[in-house]
């Protein structure tokens, strides 16, 4: 009996044990590749729970961590098994991604470029990777190093060849060089910005000829006027609009922006005020419910205005809030300017009633920030100094309340910017710079308040002539921010203060 | 010689305070006869064969172990089951369709071991492990064959609920997977003692299940109470394992190899239960009967 019970159990432990050791194989690299995917899902769901957290350092370099590891301890592995890939460069586009939602924007860069490298036979990762690339130097302000890449993009992905394959990707692709040529228009580099804008208007009209997509071609069409608007070519707009009308004549979502870009290159174009206020009078009149009408409206009361025509301004005006609401956000700078022409009338009372309604009633626009300071500097002007120094306080207050409010993350950075602005413009330095040192730590995100310290070091030396603390702040400004374009600028200032030695 | 106790002379059917006296008896007399280890081997071997399996499941990312597990649901393959979380997130769905089918094949053996030692420790003799195996392999077809027909019933009444009531509606949504439960456990509890009938009084099939279906029925309340009770005790596990997707996005895909543990601990638990329950009530029963056929 013993020996029946050998005989059965003895073959079945061993047929699992066999099962077991060959299961347990690592045959073509699938354990490795799915140790690989559970690093991956745990770094995601690190990165979904930093969401909650806003973004608290201690968490998110565990997040960052998290992705770098999947990146280090695989890429050996890139090229020996199936779909390891995939999972690196997913990571590492991941991680760059997380780098720049907190701010890092040049290490979010130099790991755009890594997954660049890092992908090469998935095509949509290169793409995304170097126009990722190329768009965050362009937003740290890197002229030379974003128009390199987005050539380097231009010539990889936008060839006759892959241009429609990149279209299908994302069409805003497309876009790039438009983008070189803006770049180029900024750098002062116009002979090169006409070429560029030349290069787009030749894509754009290449991929119409080559596509079926008729969303696809309506969209190309649209960027060649926008190309020949950013070259100032108006003739060429004018015409290309006179296409367009054509084409897309029965389209009442489409006439009434062709109508407006007309307008408005009569208007800045050609200085043809009387043609433009016609072609704007008619957005309003013929097509009143389109996005573009209340714009047109006042515009030409802006026309008007500019004009000193300020009956018939105040008339507009007044048309628009009738006719939109004034409890409408667009409609507030009608109120706005109703206020500007009774200052300039002398009726101080009525404007500063109106500034008052502005920022109570719409506090998270321009001319709600602005109101404030409008009042303050009235009185400043006329030499109240006392009601100057009230009304800036009442600013003061009315920016900090947004601030505590629930707006979103962009109306409070501009709110504590106002507050700079008003304590600059009250001469209330200390506090001005006090605040502008505060804010690169409050709103870690936001790189462009890195800058505040050499709009502090600034302050520092020309309205309180103490270059020592200017200098302070530029060599914080370079210790901080180490290897940047910002540090390079606070050391050429600070050896600027320090003069030869 | 079977200790007789008056509750199992005198419970009426629908004697709900009595039944429950009596199932609570029968399970603690069942537990205590795990003083004796070897009562408890046949179960604990067939847990650890369920661990086994899932071992290999866990370990069974590569070709060709995927796609045999792939076979288990459709419209998978084997290259989609060896990636991750997919791999985790159908493991209840896989394990559990596994399980019906040894369920109906291998489990038998091991309950039916089960039934016979405790049989043998309820006559107050030593329970034999080589025997009750041995005695269970010999009737093993009979007790696959009441399996099946039992496994097949449960699927077609739990199915009945939702064909009469899932389109109908006005319906809450809980009716009808509660009264799919609830048939089953009812299907359970009239199969209750057919094994044992089976093993005990070798019984053929029509006459084991026949016979099973009259004790039950005379006993209705205390064959529910037997099969319902321990099902309560797996409910936990089994509400968290319908679960899956949400366990795994929030909380952690490997959480659901803890609950497929927890699972298996459970339904160990409560399948001893159950037969432990069924047996001493089986067996105290046909030992009242035989008293008042003396009287």
């Amino acid at each position: 009996m013993k020996t029946t019970r050998r005989v059965t159990t003895v073959p079945v432990i061993l047929t699992m044990a066999v099962l077991l050791a060959f299961a347990a194989c690592d045959r073509g690299g699938n354990k490795t590749r799915y140790a690989a995917e559970k690093s991956l899902f745990r770094a995601r769901k690190m990165r979904e729970e930093l969401g909650a957290t806003s973004l608290k350092p201690e968490f998110l370099d565990k997040a960052l961590e998290s992705y770098r590891l999947i990146v280090r301890n695989y890429r050996d592995r890139i090229d020996n098994i199936e779909g390891m890939e995939e999972i690196i460069v997913s990571a590492q586009m991941e991680l760059a991604e997380l780098e720049f939602l907190s701010g890092m924007l040049e290490i979010a860069r130099d790991d755009f470029k890594e997954a660049y490298r890092l992908a090469r036979t998935i095509r949509a990762a290169r793409v995304n990777a170097l126009y990722s690339a190329a768009v965050i130097s362009q937003e740290l302000g890197d002229m030379p190093g974003a128009i390199a890449r987005f050539r380097q993009f231009q010539d990889e992905f936008l060839g006759q060849d892959a241009l429609l394959e990149t279209a299908a990707l994302n069409t805003r692709y497309l876009v790039t060089p438009l983008k070189i040529a803006e770049l180029y228009q900024a750098s002062d580099n116009g002979k090169e910005a006409d070429r560029w804008n030349g290069t787009a208007v030749q894509m754009f009209n290449s991929v119409i000829e080559n596509t079926d997509n008729e969303l696809l071609a309506k969209e190309m069409r649209f960027n060649v006027l926008t190309a020949y608007l950013q070259g100032k070519r108006w003739r060429e707009a004018l015409e290309t609009i006179g296409k367009l009308k054509n084409i897309y004549a029965d389209s009442e979502a489409d006439l009434p922006p062709l109508l407006f870009i007309e307008a408005k290159i009569q208007h800045e174009g050609f200085s043809n005020t009387t043609r433009a206020i016609e072609l704007y009078r008619r957005v309003y009149r013929e097509y009143p419910e389109s996005g573009e009408a209340l714009t047109a409206l006042l515009v030409v009361g802006g026309i008007r205005f500019e004009d000193k025509r300020y009956n018939e301004a105040e008339k507009i005006y007044r048309q628009a809030i009738d006719t939109y609401g004034e409890g409408n956000t667009e409609t507030v700078e009608a109120s706005w300017q109703l206020a500007r022409i009774a200052e300039i009338r002398g009726k101080w009372l009525d404007a500063s009633l109106m500034y008052k309604s502005i920022y109570t009633n719409f506090p998270g626009t321009i001319e709600g920030f602005e109101a404030p300071l409008r009042i303050a500097n009235h009185f400043r002007d006329r030499g109240e100094k006392d009601a100057a120094e009230a009304a800036c306080n009442t600013a003061v207050e009315q920016y900090e309340k947004i601030i505590s409010s629930q707006a979103g993350e962009g109306v409070r950075i501009m709110a504590e910017e106002y507050i700079v602005r008003a304590f600059s413009e009250q001469d209330k330095w200390h506090d001005a710079i006090r605040l502008l040192l505060l804010l690169p730590d409050k709103y870690p995100r936001y790189t462009r308040f890195r800058e505040n310290y050499l709009a502090a070091a600034s302050i520092y030396e020309n309205e309180l002539g103490d270059g020592d603390a200017a200098a302070e702040t530029l060599s914080k400004c370079m210790e901080r921010y180490r290897g940047s374009n910002l540090a390079a600028e606070a050391e050429r200032q600070y050896r600027r203060i320090k003069g030869p030695e | 010689m079977i200790v007789l106790d008056e509750t199992y002379n005198r419970a009426g059917r629908f004697d709900i305070a009595a039944s429950a006296r009596m199932v609570f008896t029968s399970f603690s007399t069942a537990l205590s006869y795990l003083q004796s280890f070897r009562v408890a081997v046949p179960l604990l071997a067939y847990f650890g064969l369920k661990l086994l399996i899932l071992a290999l499941y866990l370990n069974g990312i590569s070709e060709p172990v995927s796609s045999f597990w792939a076979l288990f649901v459709r419209g998978l393959d084997g290259e989609n089951m060896s990636h991750y979380p997919v791999h985790l997130i159908v493991m209840q769905t896989i394990l559990g369709r596994l399980e019906m089918v040894l369920g109906i094949v291998v489990h038998p053996a091991f309950q039916g071991a089960t039934v016979l030692l405790i049989a043998s420790a309820i006559r107050r003799q030593a329970p034999s492990l080589g025997g009750s195996f041995r005695e269970t392999l010999r009737k093993y077809p009979r007790l696959v064959g009441v399996s099946l027909i039992m496994s097949i019933l449960i699927l077609a009444f739990v199915h009945i609920p939702s064909a009469l009531l899932g389109d109908m509606r006005g319906v809450p949504g809980l009716i009808v997977p509660i009264a799919a439960v609830c048939a089953g456990l009812v299907v359970q509890a009239f199969f209750l003692y057919a094994m044992i009938l089976i093993l005990l009084e070798d019984r053929a099939i029509p006459g084991a299940i026949g016979e099973s279906f009259r004790l039950a029925w005379n006993t209705i309340v205390t064959s529910l109470l037997l099969v319902g009770l321990p099902f309560i005790l797996t409910l936990p596990v089994l509400l968290l394992g319908m679960k899956g997707d949400l366990i795994a996005f929030h909380l952690s895909p490997d959480f659901l190899v803890h609950v497929q543990i927890a699972g298996e601990i459970m339904i160990l638990i409560s399948t001893y239960l159950v037969i432990g329950g069924a047996t001493v009530t089986f067996s105290r029963k046909r030992a009242a009967a035989e008293e008042n056929r003396k009287e």
